[in-house]
């Protein structure tokens, strides 16, 4: 077996504020207890494979930037492996409880839809291994609706409706690699579910396709068995120049206004947030006076810049006020919270973790 | 990991103390404390009710939102080694 991080003999580990060493942990001491629950549980960190493995340090300016040991063999069904190895590594030296993903992170599409999910199906079996021997569970599952090209304009609010009809045969394999992966939480992230110009957009038509994909998805969770969350993670725009899930309470409005209140939560990013013009404490707030913050995306953004720049989280009032919603709402709880009551903050973070509770978990980041 | 970790240090203590619970409960007093307040939210109250309340009662105080006292105690609670 490989080695990707061998700096880290078995996992970094609390050593305090006086420590010099660089991969120790400082605050975050897992087992403390704060407000009557350890460290731990408070923070449900995830990691995101998408930022974590599979960024490439890509922009609209340049190409793949990033070299990693893993993923580089020219079998792409080998480079999935080590991409995979590589990951549970990490997610265990790292001692996060959580790992999320997009269906594409870690299974490259075939040629045919058949192919295409029997591969998933194949590369879940793995995962479901490393699950096994790490102890690393899955916080959510996700579908990457927006990186094929025949997205561009749109998955579920795409004018043809059988690009709907392909986005809906990925989120079928998505649930259902989810729920064999004992996922707590599936996303719908609306990468590119928003429109460009009204010169060519039917903004009813839309809508009403999107609302339609989310009654589908909805409703195929539940009869497939789904216990977990259902969550939508808001983003205002980007590359769409206006998205339909723009902030939590556009987000919420929708959701009332179609009968999908009760179904699902959100999962909401700092970046995103800020990005529609928001603090993220404000979205946070107004997810959870809905009863509705199901799980964090940390990933942050710049305030010089006007674009998703995904960064990892380090400004303390950010964080004190996002714990502070969180508390004050007694943890992250989820649908699935109803029967299992535990929190689960998750959020993710570009290239590493997330604490999305998972609800939020800890979460990483869908897009 | 740790970033979160602090910011759950200092927002239990925050909470602990009723730092902002306090002086926000006292922003809003009036609407548990006034007949008219709870009556209002029970949307039982009328516009010719309130504007009669309002002349009868004269013109609002003046309050301060405190923001920056609360800025500040807020970089208190964040900077004060015991959260550590």
């Amino acid at each position: 077996m490989t080695v990707y991080f061998p700096e880290v003999r078995d996992r970094i580990r609390y050593e305090g504020p006086d420590t010099k060493n660089p991969l120790a942990f400082r605050v975050y001491d897992a087992d403390r207890i704060v407000a009557g629950k350890k460290m731990s549980e408070h923070l449900r960190f995830a990691v995101c494979f998408w930022h974590t493995m599979r960024g490439t340090g890509a922009d609209p300016f340049g190409g793949a930037s990033f070299e990693r040991p893993w993923g580089r063999e020219s079998d792409p069904r080998a480079a999935e492996d080590s991409t995979l190895e590589a990951a549970f590594e990490f997610f265990s030296k790292l001692g996060v409880g959580f790992w999320c993903f997009h269906d594409r992170d870690v299974a490259t599409p075939e040629k045919t839809l058949a192919e295409t999910r029997k591969h998933l199906d194949r590369v879940v079996k793995k995962a479901a291994r490393f699950q096994d021997e790490t102890g690393v569970r899955l916080l959510w599952g996700t579908a990457n609706l927006f990186s094929h090209p025949r997205y561009t304009h749109g998955a579920a609010t795409n004018p043809d409706p059988l690009v709907f009809a392909h986005a809906a045969a990925q989120v079928r394999g998505a649930i259902d690699a989810t729920i064999e992966l004992g996922g707590s939480a599936y996303v719908l992230w609306g990468g590119r579910e928003g429109y460009s110009t009204l010169l060519n957009t039917d903004l009813r038509q839309e809508r009403e396709q999107l609302a339609s994909f989310l009654h589908l998805a909805a409703e195929y969770a539940r009869e497939a068995g789904f216990r977990g969350t259902l969550l939508i993670e808001p983003k205002p725009m980007e590359p769409s120049k206006h998205q339909y899930d723009f902030d939590a309470a556009t987000t919420l409005g929708f959701l009332r206004e179609f009968g999908l209140f009760d179904r699902f939560w959100l999962n909401v990013e700092a970046n995103h947030a800020t990005l529609a013009g928001h603090s993220w404490e404000h979205d946070l707030r107004v997810a959870s006076i809905a009863g509705k913050l199901g799980s964090l995306d940390v990933n942050r953004g710049d305030p010089t810049l006007g674009w998703d720049t995904d960064q990892f989280p380090t400004d303390l009032y950010d964080a004190t006020a996002a714990m502070r919603v969180i508390l004050e709402q007694g943890g992250l709880t989820t649908r699935r919270c109803a029967a299992d009551p535990s929190t689960r903050p998750t959020s993710s973070t570009r290239t590493s973790a997330g604490w999305t509770p998972s609800r939020a978990g800890s979460s990483s980041r869908t897009g | 990991m740790d970033t979160f970790a602090r910011g759950l240090l200092v927002a239990d203590r925050m909470i602990r103390d009723g730092a902002l619970a306090e002086p926000l409960a006292k922003r809003y007093a009036g609407w548990r404390d006034t007949e008219m307040g709870k009556k209002i939210l029970r949307r039982e109250a009328t516009l010719p009710e309130l504007e009669a309340w309002a002349e009868s009662n004269g013109e609002p105080e003046r309050a301060s939102g405190r923001q920056e006292a609360l800025e500040n105690l807020l970089n208190e609670y964040l900077f004060d080694p015991r959260t550590e």
